[in-house]
């Protein structure tokens, strides 16, 4: 004699499944929910991590950041006690062991307009030479460097010239104004000596986002000597750990000192937590759905107490019957869990662009004295999806389905079939 | 209606249904109630026998152990030869499917399928494809005139039809045995008769054993042999002149 074919019991399954809608719907929703939260959360917190990394990689890993540690810890009565960095500190980094060069920048957020336009981005002031070192694959679009020596010349980035959503575009020599952040009085005027081509972000700043004039210029307009950060370029990349030690030897807590290397880890284990802390957000949610499918599976095992009788009468196994409930949550956890998926897969970019990493750290510092902006550029991130996540989603409501539906279909496989053909 | 195919005679000349000293208590609390207090009973191949009894006498309950779906208290239970002490859930289950069809007083179809997948559930248990199922229980459908209700559900029919399907349902797997438990309680007189008429034939062309658990003196008069239950206990057991058809009643 044969075997009950499995493709019948999932057929019979969906039958009992489509012949109550309602419940079904709500019991795969509930899947849908937690295996999309899960997927969404987990998709997103590793494409931020994914997102931060990649613009933090992008300084080299021969490259460190000097800026002075009152950034940490924001505003307030700090600042006044606050190290300031100066010409003379990059005098004196440039003579430990392995730094081949010191970049001062300074860095202040700032509103460009000009024509219909207004733009959000950042004015940086650096030597205009060592751009080139400071953003690996940085280029020019359109025009050439700003002299050093012009004050009012200027380089800015892609965004800049060519803003989405706007007809109206930058072309070469012309005149930009600058309204810096914090500060209502001081609006500049520079002359666009370049564009450079799109770049995207690199340590919470959007270079396409950013307008460059050189140092000099920057000194002057931002009336301050103080650096708003130093970008250390060691010899090699094994020299990054003994200058980032010597330089915090030399400094103490004065300064903060970070490598590429070390942000990323740092920026990982923050994200590792958090990604973490959503998945079991998004277990929770799925733990909830598997309550609701045994709650669904005892109902209706109950209610079905009569048909139990009669399978049993026609001489279903008590492994056939079991078969057959276990396939209706088997069924729910592949709807659910494919439906979800694909929530979760559409969620998780909705979460990308409203959860935008935000600038404002690293090296889109503040120059010491001024007052710091609220108004910051953004920059969205996309969502990872690994093969294995896409399978976890998939695969991991089946499983609770399936663990959930367990009791009820084995109750229901050994109830006595003369008391369930009695039952009314 | 008319039969189908002839089933495949059975080796060996054992009873159909042997039963000796069957006892069965029922406990409810601490309280036992006997339903059978020592029943021991033959029925040949072939035999179309009805139990009689008030309510409470033990028939369901016989019904039931002979059906193999109530194990006895004590006492032995052998159907087609087969000693049903030594036989675990799932070989009582096949035993079940291959050699017993039950027909209820309240059809028991299943509410959500219709006439002919309902006739095809116990195919569908012993994993007859489905090419195979659906025109045998088709079959079957149109030897109990129902052929045009095949994509009917329950509720969709009469209760005479709904029996139909069920007799449909337990005589697609040519059982070699047939319980019946009130199987004519909830129809008309005239699918009674239909009922009845049908389950002659079968008897008769096809060997097929019939017990019937009746409190229709009709059923009764039609049959070889009337077994009347008091008290746990078989009372009375006649052998009776066999009717061929139940039309001139």
């Amino acid at each position: 004699m044969m075997q009950m074919r499995t493709s019948d019991t999932f057929k019979l399954a969906s039958k009992a499944l489509r012949a109550r809608k309602l419940r079904s719907v709500l019991t795969i929703i509930g899947i849908m929910i937690g295996s999309a939260v899960i997927l969404a959360l987990i998709a997103s917190s590793s494409g931020l991590s994914a997102g931060i990394a990649g613009q933090v990689g992008k300084i080299g890993a021969n490259t460190l950041t000097v800026s002075s540690a009152r950034q940490f810890f924001g505003g307030g009565g700090g600042e006044q006690n606050s190290y300031q960095l100066s010409q003379q500190d990059v005098n004196t980094i440039k003579t430990f062991q392995g730094v081949s060069d010191v970049i001062p920048y300074y860095s202040q957020r700032a509103t460009i307009s000009y024509g219909s336009n207004s733009i959000d981005g950042e004015l940086i002031g650096v030597d205009t030479n060592a751009l080139f070192n400071m953003y690996k694959g940085l280029s020019l679009y359109s025009g050439s460097m700003p002299d050093s020596f012009d004050p009012s010349a200027a380089a800015v980035g892609y965004s800049i010239a060519f803003p989405t959503g706007s007809n109206d575009q930058l072309t070469l020599n012309q005149m930009i104004s600058i309204a810096l952040g914090g500060s209502t009085s001081s609006s500049l005027t520079f002359l666009v000596k370049g564009v450079f081509s799109e770049y995207g972000s690199v340590l919470f700043s959007n270079i396409d986002d950013t307008i460059f004039i050189s140092l000099q210029s920057a000194q002057i307009l931002l009336k301050t000597v103080y650096f708003s950060g130093l970008y250390v370029i060691t010899d090699t990349a094994g020299d990054v750990t003994t200058a980032q030690q010597e330089i915090e030897t030399y400094y103490g807590t004065q300064v903060r000192v970070m490598n590429a290397g070390s942000m990323v880890s740092s920026v990982e284990s923050i994200t590792s937590q958090m990604t973490v802390f959503l998945g079991s957000i998004g277990a929770v949610s799925l733990f909830v759905a598997a309550v609701g499918i045994t709650n669904t599976m005892f109902v209706s095992v109950m209610e079905r107490t009569r048909e139990i009788g009669i399978l049993k009468a026609l001489g279903y196994k008590p492994k056939q019957i079991m078969g057959m409930f276990l396939s209706e949550a088997i069924l729910s956890g592949i709807i659910g869990g494919v439906g979800g998926t694909i929530l979760g897969y559409a969620l998780s970019f909705i979460i990308g662009g409203a959860l935008p990493m935000s600038s404002g750290f690293g090296m889109g510092g503040q120059a010491p004295g001024q007052a710091s902006s609220t108004s910051g550029s953004s920059t969205s991130f996309t969502p990872v999806f690994t093969p294995e996540l896409i399978a976890f989603s998939l695969l991991f409501p089946i499983g609770i389905a399936v663990l959930a539906g367990l009791y009820p279909a084995w109750r229901a496989s050994r109830m006595n079939a003369v008391v369930a053909l009695k039952y009314e | 209606m008319k039969p189908t195919t002839p089933l495949k005679p059975r080796s060996g000349a054992a009873p159909s249904v042997e039963i000796v000293e069957v006892t069965k208590v029922y406990r409810v609390g601490h309280v036992d109630y006997p339903a059978l207090r020592g029943v021991s009973l033959k029925i040949e191949r072939g035999e179309l026998t009805s139990i009689i009894g008030a309510s409470g006498s033990g028939k369901s309950t016989l019904l039931n152990i002979i059906g193999a779906l109530d194990p006895p208290t004590s006492g032995r239970v052998i159907i087609d030869g087969i000693d049903l002490k030594k036989l675990d859930e799932d070989r009582l289950a096949l035993l079940r499917n291959l050699r017993i069809g039950f027909i209820y007083q309240s059809f028991n179809l299943i509410p959500r399928l219709t006439s002919v997948e309902n006739v095809e559930m116990p195919l569908i248990a012993r994993g007859v494809p489905e090419q195979a199922r659906k025109s045998r229980s088709l079959k079957m459908l149109s030897a109990v005139g129902l052929a045009q209700k095949a994509n009917k559900r329950p509720t969709e029919l009469s209760g005479g039809e709904q029996q139909r399907v069920a007799i449909a349902r337990a005589l697609v797997t040519q059982p070699a045995l047939v319980l019946g438990d009130e199987l004519t309680g909830n129809v008309d007189s005239k699918t009674t008769r239909e009922v009845l008429d049908y389950i002659i034939q079968v008897n008769k062309t096809l060997g097929t054993t019939f017990v019937l658990v009746t409190h229709n003196p009709d059923v009764a008069n039609m049959s070889h042999r009337v077994i009347t239950v008091k008290d746990g206990l078989i009372e009375k057991d006649q052998h009776l002149q066999r009717m061929d058809s139940y039309a001139g009643l």
